[in-house]
């Protein structure tokens, strides 16, 4: 008997997957419809007076039958995520033992007092002239890849990158006319330190397309490859260090660049989406956020060097005098932060799937019950973090003194508070993280300004006042400030995160 | 003077392919004395023209519900949005908004709510996002709270939302109502060329101004809805929440029309059914371009040739036309289909294909797109449309004007559109599709039997379904519709 049923009801009667609870009766015979039952068919096969009638009387059999399995979105492996987040930093990891191994990298290494400066200068000035462009390719990119429009995501990865090329090209013209003005640097090192921020800049734009596309391995890769050009051009072709890395950045940059958009032709080659005009305006407006807190990021992670390579500079030929004992245990100390890295990512996606079970589970009358455990989640997330970090920044400290690598007390000092501090602007990170998850980049702004601002008084003050080591401490302090702004403004968004995870995705 | 008409669409013209976009290009190059205002929306702003648009268009102004970072209306003047989003304060949407919003929301949550409240609401709320801005309105907390509340009151226990079906209600309604926002040009008359949100501008018009109001329903929104629903993983309460909301503004669109067309007794059982007065439903058939569509048997190759034209998406049922290929091609091992149109839906397509794969089915089909259907039809020697849902496709139209035999299943107006001038079959039944195909391929009867059936249906075809009969109807419309206005005041 059930064999002559139509399919639709066999369906519900057997509760297969399919299935879907028929919202009313009428959804019933649309069903039935399509699965050929016609007026005629209803009367002569089955001995209703027509569709409609069939179907009402089977809405009261099966409306409350079963619902086949719903499709609930896969759970991600938190342990892949971390490792998907560790290796976004695995470049700067990379460079940093290539670094202790060999005496110099990609960029940096054992270079006279005055080229360092100049070097340092270069690349401080590309993370915080780029960092900004970086977050606003990535919040734009990011957009339009998640609503499946790759075409929109290359075109404003496209957008940017120009931007990005000439707002360092005026960043450096700037700078050198500044330089000629007040002359901090001689020529020639003027434009070593410009030549620096530019290929620098280009490649942390190039890794911001890498980063949009998901390819972190490709960035590696793009690492590993200027490291390569720098060892041929520095060692098999004797040409000067500098210049091997400058050109050996501008392979890596170029290489991020062309890897980048080939992934993204790829995706959306067949694709006859159109093209939206630039709205120059709407656009700024829109990624102002991101902008501002891009860079203001990269200036809390290096004001301290700023500040420490320009106090007690003496009678030295420039204002700024790169300090390798200041140096060396803060790209150390970087290691623990790299881990940190991968917990971000990972926490990030925890946020998420605790959010989606949570909200699954949550009645309209418990609203607040949701904040509740989520306010409870995020504490949690720290509290499990924070040890853990440290427990690995004390095995990076061993390490690193077993090795010899803090031979003096200062460079001892500098490990210590540096491995101190990382985790908290860890923390930070995260907490921005999720402030951008909830579409709320502006209240990224207080906690980062607040941050940097400490972290530049602070650090000045005690460098000028006893030693230039000593403005590690404005790192630290930033970087607690940096930690608790943020969390308290993650927590009084999650006392009403039932609102502002709404607006999220409106 | 010549009528101003704002068209407005949903998912079709003049974005996308497909029957409807073909109905609105026809019409509207047909109808060269209106000017029309086309309102179009779309799922995202990514979507380029699909047709190019002739000179008596006098606006085309898309609206894309998703893809955007704001919902609502983007102007792209900054300065003008920031204004609009500081005059938005809470007091504002408390004493302006939520009145309006509460009573909307009371017609979406209680079935059989009566349409003029939420008429008025619609009218209301319009008003108010002319002066204050959509998004931070509609993204308040008090809006949430608001929606929440009422979910709480009218909603029975059993199938109130949990906070994650809530979420995604709201969600929905912040894009969907984003419609309220667009401003539209004056015009003589609204045609929506569905109902549904395309039907709104036609409803607060008529309310607002007493501009006409005429509705074209080439399938039925909400008949569609409940199958696309039933199709979908969304959760049980969410699936109502879409169901009652569309419900209301459908019968609103139904209650408010002046005059509601129809293809067929198909659709108008539908239309009556979900509220529309029969005395306002009238047909108005699909007509097809006959300088584009006619005979040229000279064309047909010597392989016998069927050929299916329809967007590859599980409603046009592919699947089922696969497994009655199968079936055929064990009498007829010779025979080609060709299966052209856009691959709508990948998921769908490599379903077929693994279909393909598992009768080995290669060498009888070829998958394709074509510019030039009539080509296609003149190369066939059977039209074949599988479909489990239609309304009234022009490829079948097409394939009685081009002398091409019909087998169709019997879903929508297609069997009042053959009468009998072709082969009808129940839907997802491959053997059924596959006996009537072989009648018209296999054994000595079947080549008269095509011819005669091509005679008839392009008899048929010619006496009802020209372009020029359809464009004329609705140039009557509107001139009827006009005439009414000139006397009519806002409901």
């Amino acid at each position: 008997m059930r064999a002559d049923l139509p399919a639709c009801l066999t369906a519900g009667l057997e509760a297969r997957p399919s299935w879907r609870i028929p919202l009313d009766e009428r959804d019933i015979a649309v069903r039935l419809e399509c699965d050929g039952v016609t007026d005629t068919v209803a009367a002569h096969t089955y001995g209703f007076r027509d569709v409609h009638d069939m179907a009402s009387e089977w809405y009261g059999q099966l409306h409350a039958a079963q619902e086949g399995d719903l499709r609930t979105p896969p759970r991600k492996n938190l342990l892949v995520e971390h490792i998907r987040g560790t290796a976004f930093a695995l470049p700067l990891a990379i460079c940093c033992v290539v670094m202790i191994c060999f005496g110099y990298s990609l960029w940096g290494g054992d270079l006279d007092g005055s080229a360092a400066a100049a070097v340092a200068i270069g690349v401080v000035a590309s993370f915080i002239v780029t960092g900004g462009i970086v977050q606003a390719m990535a919040w734009q990119g990011l957009f339009y890849a998640g609503s499946g429009d790759f075409r929109m995501s290359a075109v404003a990865c496209r957008r940017w990158t120009g931007y990005g090329g000439i707002i360092l090209a005026s960043a450096a013209v700037a700078a050198l006319l500044f330089n000629a003005q007040f002359g901090w640097l001689s020529g020639e090192l003027a434009w070593l330190a410009a030549s620096f921020c530019i290929a620098m800049g280009a490649l942390w734009i190039g890794t911001g397309i890498l980063y949009i596309v998901e390819a972190p391995l490709h960035v590696t890769a793009a690492t590993v490859y200027g490291i390569t050009v720098v060892f041929i051009l520095h060692r098999a072709l004797g040409m000067s260090l500098l210049e091997s890395q400058i050109l050996g950045v501008l392979t890596a940059a170029l290489a991020a660049f062309l890897t980048g958009f080939l992934i993204l032709r790829k995706r959306h080659t067949g694709d006859a989406s159109r093209v939206y005009p630039r709205m120059v305006r709407q656009t700024i407006f829109q990624t102002a956020p991101y902008l501002v807190y891009g860079s203001l990021y990269y200036l809390l992670l290096f004001a301290d060097r700023i500040v420490a390579w320009t106090a007690q500079t003496g009678a030295a030929e420039t204002p700024v005098v790169f300090r390798g004992d200041y140096e060396l245990p803060h790209d150390i100390a970087l290691l623990g932060f790299i881990i940190g890295v991968g917990w971000v990512h990972s926490a990030c996606r925890s946020f998420y799937d605790r959010v989606g079970v949570l909200l699954r589970s949550c009645d309209l009358e418990k609203t607040q019950w949701f904040n509740n455990r989520m306010l409870e989640f995020h504490l949690r997330q720290i509290a499990i973090f924070l040890p853990v970090a440290y427990a690995v920044n004390a095995i990076i400290w061993f390490s690193a003194q077993s090795f010899g690598l803090l031979a003096t007390p200062l460079t001892e000092r500098v490990a210590l508070i540096a491995l101190a501090a990382f985790p908290l602007l860890t923390v930070g990170l995260w907490n921005v993280s999720l402030l951008f998850a909830l579409s709320l980049p502006w209240a990224a702004l207080p906690p980062a300004i607040c941050a940097v601002l400490v972290n530049l008084s602070c650090g000045y003050t005690l460098s000028r006042i006893w030693s230039y080591d000593l403005a590690i401490f404005g790192f630290l302090a930033g970087s607690a400030v940096f930690c608790i702004a943020s969390s308290v403004s993650v927590q009084r968004r999650f006392r009403r995160l039932d609102y502002y995870y709404l607006v999220s995705g409106a | 003077m010549a009528a101003t008409v704002l068209l407005t669409t949903e998912g079709t013209y003049p974005y996308f392919t497909g029957g409807v976009s073909v109905w609105c290009d026809q019409l509207i190059r047909r109808l060269a004395n209106t000017r029309y205002h086309i309102f179009a929306i779309v799922p995202s702003p990514k979507h380029p023209l699909r047709f190019e648009l002739p000179g008596n268009i006098a606006s085309c102004r898309p609206f894309p519900l998703w893809g955007t970072s704001l919902p609502g209306l983007q102007t792209g003047r900054v300065a003008s949005t920031v204004k609009r989003a500081v005059e938005t304060t809470e007091e504002v949407i408390e004493d302006r908004f939520l009145p309006h919003f509460r009573s909307m929301l009371r017609a979406f949550l209680v079935q059989g709510s009566p349409v003029e409240p939420l008429a008025a609401a619609l009218v209301g709320l319009q008003i108010y996002f002319e002066t204050y801005d959509y998004a931070a309105t509609m993204q308040s907390r008090i809006a949430w709270s608001t929606f929440l509340a009422a979910c709480r009151s009218w909603l029975p226990a059993g199938r109130r939302p949990n906070l994650e079906e809530a979420t995604a209600c709201m969600r929905w309604l912040i894009r969907y109502l984003g419609i309220l926002a667009v401003p539209h040009p004056s015009v003589d008359l609204v045609h929506a060329s569905m109902t549904g949100l395309a039907g709104l501008p036609g409803v607060i018009s008529k309310l607002r101004h007493g501009t006409p109001y005429l509705v074209t329903e080439h399938g039925i929104y909400l008949r569609e809805l409940y199958l696309a629903l039933s199709r979908t993983d969304y959760p049980v309460n969410s699936r109502r929440f879409l169901l009652s909301l569309n419900e209301a503004i459908v019968r609103t669109n139904y209650r408010y029309a002046d005059t509601i067309t129809s293809l067929g007794d198909f659709n108008r059982d539908w239309q009556i059914r979900l509220g529309a007065e029969a005395s306002k439903t009238m047909f108005v058939p699909n007509g097809v371009d006959t300088e584009r569509f006619g005979l040229a048997p000279e064309r047909r190759p010597a392989r016998l040739t069927v050929l299916t034209l329809a967007r590859c998406f599980s409603l046009k049922g592919i699947d089922v036309l696969l497994e009655a290929i199968h079936l055929v091609r064990q009498r007829v091992p010779g025979v080609l289909f060709r299966i052209l149109g856009e691959r709508a839906d990948p998921e769908y397509y490599n379903q077929c294909l693994s279909i393909v794969e598992k009768h080995q089915l290669h060498s009888n089909i070829e998958w394709g797109e074509t510019d030039d259907p009539a080509g296609a039809l003149n190369e066939a020697h059977v039209f074949c449309l599988p479909s489990i849902s239609e309304g009234m496709p022009y490829s079948v139209l097409e394939a009685m004007f081009s002398g091409c035999p019909v087998v169709a299943t019997d879903v929508g107006n297609v069997a009042s559109v053959l009468a009998g001038t072709g082969l009808l079959v129940r839907p997802k039944d491959p053997a059924g599709l596959s006996d009537a195909l072989l009648k018209l391929l296999d054994g000595p009867e079947a080549v008269g039997l095509r011819s005669r059936l091509a005679e008839a249906a392009l008899r048929r075809a010619h006496q009802h379904f020209t372009a020029d009969a359809c464009a004329q109807s609705f140039d009557d419309i509107y001139s009827r519709l006009s005439l009414c206005e000139q006397i009519s005041q806002p409901v």
